[in-house]
């Protein structure tokens, strides 16, 4: 185990860790408005059921990079994980950084946006779709956009070494 | 005691600011926000106002939380809406993180039973134990208090506004003076509370509602015709000077001297009315509307403390309008003075 | 009566005196009467816009409190009203018009009737107030004047009542047992003279 190796292994936890706190956070605040909105009218359930799992993507794009690096590194291979530079360490970590932070961030604004759209299908519940799912997806786009980056890095930027 | 706000008359347009998002209040939010849907709308209200009889009233409002007012006599209809506000006030205890804004809510019941006490206690009457119970403070202690003048078992704040205006009785040896210095310290302690939380949006709510009773203050004593002139409130976003000076001005152009305030139609169209119907409705109506019009950018928060407390002021209120109505139609009182009052 | 009368001259002249005496009554009783009334209709000229304006105040008044009850909150009602300072004493005199005794009301108030201060209260309950106020001045005279007008109605009733029975019944039997007294001593004159010429005859015969 060298250091090129624990810079990628910091890399696929970055990802996990960060694009998950940032869903946790994000769920955590959406599901609070929408138990509040629930807990006086029950029926509206299914229109905040989406709101409300909405800010849990980052965390599977996340779980997703992560993955694709453990994947990269042969780790479930049977010739079991490939020794690596510290500058291929170094890449990886790179790598894992857009989905992480933007999975932290975009996950925690995208609860709250969430937690807008539950309050206004209370008082609107023909906007649901219209206004609250459309907005939150749209700051779901910029999560999609670094999990993009992070597999174009992993997938197409770095020289992966063949196992042996 | 010096003030110190924030935020002065010209710094913005209609309704200060009301502060950020408070991210622990995602709960209390959303559910005050699915409770504001269940709200009596205004047009209701008119349909109300506009009803034939009492029971046709009281039938408009047969689907909501108020059923139990239908025939029912005026003093049980008191005891029915006395009911509901105490619920409503449990429930924004609960639905409250922050203590000590309950704390500070509870508080207006605890001057409120004080000017009954401070009177009863200078007249030497029986201080007694018909108080409200809902503020801070048990009313069964006010007769060990003012009978031993343990004042300091009230807490501070209380404490200094009941020896003043104690103080202040026995000078003018008048009995608004109790009132002027309780509302006087009510108002000092809002503000002083509002600022210590550092909490915008109650800073502004105070600010406003001193704004407002120091209007309708300066038209009541235009229209009585009273000397007074101590008893305007400090704290708010208009200067004393202004007020003073609008007493003495005709109903017509008190307008002009709010021009350049948020208030300027409150102003002119209360001071209109009042010179020409002998009335304060609409001066009251204008004011409401305008506090309602701050609670309601509270929308924009979604999530803090803020709807929360706009919607037990609506509440508060929407309850004293149906009392208004339903009193108004069982004594069959005009449909225009109820029109003229009920607000948006 | 008639019938129960003494047919002397000396009841003749008695009876003479009381026509006299109760027609005199009469013509003063009669002025009496009409005086009552032109007084009477002129307080209850007064009495009637009087009235209105005291009826009209105090539905106004109670209008306007009950608005204001409603729009406050029951325990600033409560502390707002519990201490009045307006004080109010009332004095009651006593006159005669048309020797009837009335009486006239005078008050005395003081001190300001708005006992509360601005914050916690409704400007309708300042406007209730002062019109009570108002009200309470034309109630006293509205009261003054009303019992004036009973008593006046009374007395002018019963004078009314002793007109007419002078002028119906009391003058004319009097009148009456005059007449009858009369003829009774004329009968008794000519049955006295045609007895004397009876006797006068019978002598000289």
């Amino acid at each position: 185990m060298d250091f090129g190796m624990a810079l990628a292994l910091v890399g696929a936890g970055l990802a996990a860790l960060m694009a998950g706190i940032g869903s946790a956070i994000g769920i955590g605040i959406a599901g609070k408005s929408a138990t509040g909105v629930l807990s006086e009218k029950p029926e509206r359930y299914g229109q905040m059921f989406i709101m409300v799992v909405l800010p849990g993507t980052q965390g599977f794009y996340g779980f997703l990079a992560a993955f694709l690096i453990m994947l990269k590194l042969n780790f479930f291979g049977p010739e079991g994980a490939i020794t690596i530079t510290t500058t291929l360490g170094w890449q990886i970590l790179a790598a894992s950084l857009p989905i992480a932070f933007a999975g932290l961030f975009s996950a925690i604004h995208q609860g709250k946006v969430c937690a807008g759209g539950i309050l206004m299908t209370a008082k609107r519940p023909e906007m649901a779709f219209k206004a609250g799912v459309v907005y939150a997806v749209m700051v779901e786009v910029y999560a999609v956009l670094g999990l993009l980056v992070t597999m174009f890095i992993l997938l197409k930027g770095i020289n992966w070494p063949t196992p042996v | 005691m010096m003030l110190r706000l924030k935020a002065k008359a010209l710094d913005f347009y209609t309704y200060p600011p009301i502060g950020g998002d408070d991210w622990r209040y995602g709960y209390a939010a959303a559910r005050v926000r699915a409770l504001q849907t269940q709200m009596i709308p205004k047009s209701t209200l008119v349909d109300m106002a506009n009803a034939g009889t009492f029971e046709q009233a009281a039938e408009s409002i047969s689907t909501t939380e108020y059923i139990p007012v239908a025939s029912k006599t005026l003093a049980e209809l008191e005891q029915v809406l006395i009911a509901q506000r105490r619920s409503l006030r449990e429930q924004f205890a609960r639905l409250m993180i922050d203590n000590s804004i309950v704390k500070l809510f509870k508080t207006r019941d605890d001057f409120a039973n004080m000017r009954l006490a401070v009177r009863r206690r200078v007249t030497d009457k029986a201080i007694g134990t018909d108080y409200s119970s809902q503020g801070n403070l048990n009313p069964e202690i006010f007769e060990e208090v003012f009978e031993q003048e343990k004042y300091e078992l009230l807490g501070e704040h209380i404490q200094n506004a009941v020896e003043q205006a104690i103080l202040a009785y026995y000078t003018d040896r008048d009995i608004c003076r109790i009132d002027h210095i309780i509302d006087r310290a009510q108002a000092e302690y809002n503000i002083q509370t509002a600022l210590k939380m550092k909490s915008e949006f109650l800073t502004g709510l105070f600010s406003i509602k001193i704004d407002l009773t120091n209007i309708i203050t300066m038209l009541r004593l235009k229209f009585t015709e009273s000397e007074k002139r101590k008893v305007f409130l400090p704290g708010g976003y208009i200067e004393i000077e202004r007020l003073k000076q609008a007493v003495d001005t005709e109903y017509d152009s008190i307008g002009q001297l709010f021009y350049a305030t948020p208030y300027y139609r409150i102003v002119s169209v209360g001071a209109n009315y009042v010179g020409t119907e002998k009335s304060f409705l609409k001066a009251e109506q204008a004011s409401e509307n305008h506090l309602s019009g701050y609670l309601n950018t509270t929308s924009q928060i979604t999530s803090g403390p803020q709807p929360v407390i706009a919607y037990l002021l609506q509440k508060e209120k929407e309850i004293r309008t149906v009392r208004l109505i339903l009193t108004a139609k069982k004594n069959l009182l005009d449909k225009k003075m109820i029109l003229d009052r009920i607000g948006e | 009566m008639a019938a129960n009368v003494n047919a002397t001259r000396m009841e003749l002249l008695r009876l003479r005196k009381r026509v006299a005496l109760a027609s005199r009554g009469h013509r003063l009783l009669s002025d009496k009467r009409d005086e009552i009334s032109r007084q009477l209709v002129q307080i209850a000229k007064l009495i009637q816009p009087l009235r209105k304006t005291v009826e009209q105040k105090l539905l106004e008044t109670c209008r306007r409190f009950m608005l204001a009850r409603a729009s406050m909150e029951p325990e600033d009602n409560k502390s707002s009203l519990e201490i009045p300072t307006k004080k109010f004493s009332l004095a009651v005199k006593f006159s005669t018009i048309m020797n009837v005794t009335v009486p006239q009301l005078t008050k005395e108030m003081e001190g300001q009737i708005i006992c509360y201060g601005f914050a916690t209260t409704s400007g309708e309950l300042d406007v209730a107030l002062l019109s009570l106020e108002q009200a309470f001045d034309s109630l006293i005279e509205l009261a003054e004047k009303e019992k004036q007008a009973y008593l006046l109605a009374t007395e002018l009733q019963m004078t009314r009542r002793r007109v007419n029975v002078l002028e119906h019944i009391v003058i004319p039997e009097l009148k009456q047992s005059i007449r009858y007294i009369f003829d009774k001593l004329a009968e008794a004159e000519r049955d006295n003279i045609s007895r004397l010429m009876k006797i006068t005859d019978i002598i000289r015969g």
